[in-house]
């Protein structure tokens, strides 16, 4: 018999050995997450309608299914100090109702570098790199602003795929405050950070047309990658 | 927020469509839709500054170095003698209230005009007031509200929290319980306002209302956002009021409502507007142009920085930048100067700098681990499976299982406590499946944990042992208790499975603690995927076929070759191929797995004979195979 690895995990392993390769430590965290990992220290209290956009899986005991792979940004700098470079690849999970483009579990793939002279040009430039990599070295990307709380300047990059601009990820220079809550002073230290959601590239890469077949256990969709 | 640009051009002027698109996705307002003249806009929740013409306006304006062209009209007011006393409890929760009596409205349906503008922001017309109302909101961003003067009894209206038990009836007659801290408006006897979200029935403007109150108020967000949340009622008011809304609109609002209103209805006496407000306070922000090139990697002069701060509205004297007022909910710190710097010269602008080279750092041995794991599997034939970690009660072990509090069903309500939850649904996907061999890798949850577990299921307990032989090997762990398990038929009947014999492995945290590490090397150019060919949702048939060829004819070509027999066959893979001396010298047998499906209808047996009776034809004629199965 021949065996198959995921095409979950073929797209991470290939993601994490580029930015491996450009110095990056691989860290991971817990799935089921405190609010305050996942949300306060990132700048997204309660109150606030940025928090509506990433629609919870709660626990009866309070805590959370984490919705992004970010909170790991806080829990890494809990035992490091700067200068880092950190990818986190995981699981999340989001409260939607499921269909061709939507699905409640999905993987990501976070990335953080804090330094003294870190700028949004060496992010440019990274992502720039990952996305070559990824697709192919003549394919053609733009960047445009967007909002997050945990990022300010704010960025969404978009690429220019069989006839169409899609936006594949999102990213920005950590936010001073959320460096202050990781320990790190936004005096001397500042950072990037973006993020990716693996199944939506991995339907933009493969063709596949319902995001939602990598988990439903076909063996004909499994072999064919 | 739809937008039409018909509207839009009134004041200012709009480039040619797509550069238009282009200047409003540099500016972070994601064009979503374009139909005809109307634009979708994804405003983000920091821009409730957007959520009007006029804050689309200003950002095109900032843009194409453009003045808005937005002249409200001088209102000429009269006494109203009708006497209105206001009482706010608290100016956290209303930080402004400002309003002016209309006398003389005659309400009915507005015109033409009226109508064909808020159609294209897709509201529905509701009466003159009403529509102005709305208007105004839509182009200014302030939410308006209408009362009835007669219909607010004593002549008092107080804005306070509520208390436990207050009910309203809002004015599309629906009923809702008030949680407590919620802000209201009352009168002498009654609740008439759900501020910052929807009227009362009980004063609202109806066909005999001759004289209104006209109210443009600041809640403060963070209540309205728990109310509508808590009443799961949101409005195009509260949307905004959640996203705040500036101090200083209400004014010039007010004035383009009466002054709207005085041009459909010439009658009317307009009140001088009343207000208690808190002052505004202007936020002023120290920055240095080092520090905005630093974080942004740019090399822009003093003056352009600072020319791009005043396009947006910012004073700047000196070191310091005046936010302008309708930007407070969103600019605090000189990092929010930086983004607008580079949104107004453009992020494409910023030069790519490549980020120096460093040490390559060892993949984390929990990490490495399963790597390792998952390629041994791989390399011993077995296929990788990721399942759906939400299950349901039946699936589970309930006295260690969390449970969620929201989940979407019954079917995904717990976390799984091992992997044959999901691995076993996966696999009963495929009754079809001639051989199983899969492998899961994945975290599961119990009360009191959240660890990773690894678990390997086969039709065949020998794959089984040899593989715990190989882990075994590889970590010298000769000692450790794997053992293979034969799954109960009662679990396999959970999950609709009716093949009998299938056994299975668990690596559980603990053993993984036991595994050293080991070194993995990672290829690019092993890490291709195909792109992706679509499955049939009709069930596929499947046919084993060996024969024996050429040793020199090699395992791509024959692939090849059957693969084109039909455009039924999906997928061939080998599963067998050794030499033998009854095959004679320079001989092979090969044998493959064939899935066959169609994407319109299922095979019948006749069809999938038929094509693999061509495959072995193919075979005989082009390799001189000889077939023994």
């Amino acid at each position: 018999m021949i065996g198959h690895y995921h095409p979950i995990t073929t797209f991470l392993r290939k993601s994490c050995k580029v930015f491996q390769d450009m110095g990056f430590e691989i860290v991971q965290g817990p799935e089921i997450e405190e609010e305050k990992y996942n949300f306060d220290l990132l700048r997204i209290p309660k109150t606030h309608p940025a928090r509506d956009v990433q629609d919870t899986f709660f626990l009866k005991d309070g805590r959370v299914l984490r919705t992004h792979t970010s909170p790991v940004q806080i829990r890494a700098m809990e035992t490091r100090k700067p200068p880092v470079r950190i990818i986190v690849p995981g699981r999340c999970y989001r409260h939607e109702a499921t269909d061709a483009t939507h699905e409640a579990t999905f993987y990501q793939l976070e990335g953080f570098a804090i330094d003294k002279n870190i700028k949004m040009s060496n992010l440019i430039w990274i992502l720039d790199e990952f996305v070559k990599k990824i697709f192919g070295e003549n394919i053609k990307t733009k960047i445009f602003p967007a909002y997050y709380p945990f990022v300010e300047p704010g960025m969404d990059l978009a690429i220019f795929y069989k006839g169409k601009w899609l936006e594949i990820l999102g990213s920005g220079m950590i936010h001073p405050e959320v460096l202050q809550n990781m320990g790190v002073d936004p005096q001397r230290w500042q950072g990037f950070a973006f993020g990716m959601g693996i199944d939506r590239l991995l339907m933009i890469l493969t063709g596949m047309d319902d995001i939602r077949m990598p988990y439903q256990g076909d063996f004909r969709f499994l072999k064919q990658f | 927020m739809i937008i039409s640009t018909n509207h839009l051009k009134k004041i200012v002027d709009l480039p040619p469509q797509e550069k238009l698109v282009e200047i409003l996705t540099s500016a972070g307002l994601n064009v979503e839709g374009i139909k005809d003249d109307v634009l979708d806009l994804e405003i983000t929740p920091n821009r409730g500054d957007c959520l009007s013409i006029l804050g689309v306006a200003r950002e095109i304006g900032a843009k194409t170095g453009q003045k808005i062209k937005f002249a409200i009209p001088s209102v000429s007011t009269n006494p109203i003698n009708k006497p209105l006393k206001l009482e706010i409890s608290s100016q956290k929760l209303c930080p402004s209230y400002i309003y002016r009596l209309i006398d003389n409205v005659k309400i009915g349906p507005s015109p033409e005009w009226l109508v064909k503008k808020l159609k294209a922001f897709d509201f529905r017309p509701v009466n003159n007031i009403v529509d102005i109302t709305n208007l105004v909101m839509l182009e200014l961003g302030q939410p308006m509200h209408a009362f009835d003067y007669d219909k607010v009894l004593g002549q008092i209206m107080k804005v306070r929290p509520t208390q436990k038990g207050e009910k309203i009836t809002t004015l599309d007659g629906k009923d809702h319980n008030l949680p407590e801290g919620a802000i209201i408006i009352e009168d002498k006897q009654r609740i008439i306002d759900l501020a910052g979200i929807m009227g009362g029935e009980n004063s609202q403007v109806s066909q005999d209302t001759k004289t209104i109150i006209l109210q443009a108020a600041v809640f403060d967000p963070i209540t309205i956002r728990q109310t509508a949340k808590a009443l799961n009622f949101q409005t195009d008011a509260s949307y905004r009021y959640e996203r705040g809304v500036d101090i200083l609109i209400a004014k010039p609002s007010l004035d383009w409502a009466a002054s709207t209103i005085g041009k459909i209805l010439p009658d009317v006496k307009i009140g001088e507007i009343q207000s208690i407000a808190l002052p505004y306070k202007k936020r002023i922000i120290e920055f240095s142009c080092d520090k905005i090139n630093h974080l942004l990697g740019t090399k822009y002069s003093p003056l352009e920085i600072n020319k791009a701060l005043q396009q947006y509205g910012f004073e700047i004297n000196k070191n310091q930048a005046e936010v302008p007022f309708w930007r407070l909910f969103d600019i605090y710190f000189w990092q929010d100067l930086a983004e607008e710097v580079g949104r107004f010269y453009g992020y494409n602008q910023i030069p790519k700098i490549q980020l120096a080279a460093q040490d390559k750092k060892a993949l984390p041995k929990d990490y490495r681990l399963l790597q390792v794991l998952t390629d041994l599997m791989v390399e011993n034939g077995f296929m990788e499976l990721i399942g759906y970690p939400l299950v349901s009660a039946k699936q589970v072990d309930a006295k260690q299982a969390l449970a969620l509090s929201n989940s979407l069903s019954p079917e995904t309500e717990y976390l799984r406590t091992d992997l044959l939850a999901s691995l076993l649904q996966q696999m009963s996907r495929n009754p079809w499946a001639k051989n199983i061999a899969v492998f899961e890798i994945g975290h599961i949850f119990k009360s009191n944990s959240e660890e990773v577990q690894f678990l390997a299921i086969a039709d065949n307990n020998d794959v089984l042992d040899k593989t715990i032989g190989v882990i075994k090997n590889l970590w010298k762990v000769e000692n450790i208790n794997i053992k293979v398990g034969k799954l109960d038929r009662n679990l396999l009947d959970l999950y609709k499975i009716k093949r009998g014999n299938l056994f299975c492995f668990i690596l559980d945290q603990q053993i993984l603690n036991q595994l050293t590490q080991k070194d993995i090397k990672w290829d690019l150019k092993t890490m291709q995927l195909n792109p992706y060919r679509p499955v049939s949702k009709f069930p596929p048939a499947t046919f084993d076929i060996s024969f024996v060829v050429k040793n020199n004819i090699s395992q791509d070509s024959l692939q090849e070759v059957i693969e084109k027999v039909d455009d039924k066959i999906f997928i061939v893979e080998l599963f067998d191929t050794f030499q033998s001396e009854k095959f004679g010298k320079d001989k092979k047998s090969v044998a493959y797995h064939i899935i066959l499906q169609d994407l319109k209808k299922s095979l019948t047996d006749g069809e999938a004979n038929q094509i693999m009776d061509k495959a072995r034809q193919t075979l005989i004629s082009q390799f001189q195979a000889q077939i023994r199965m």
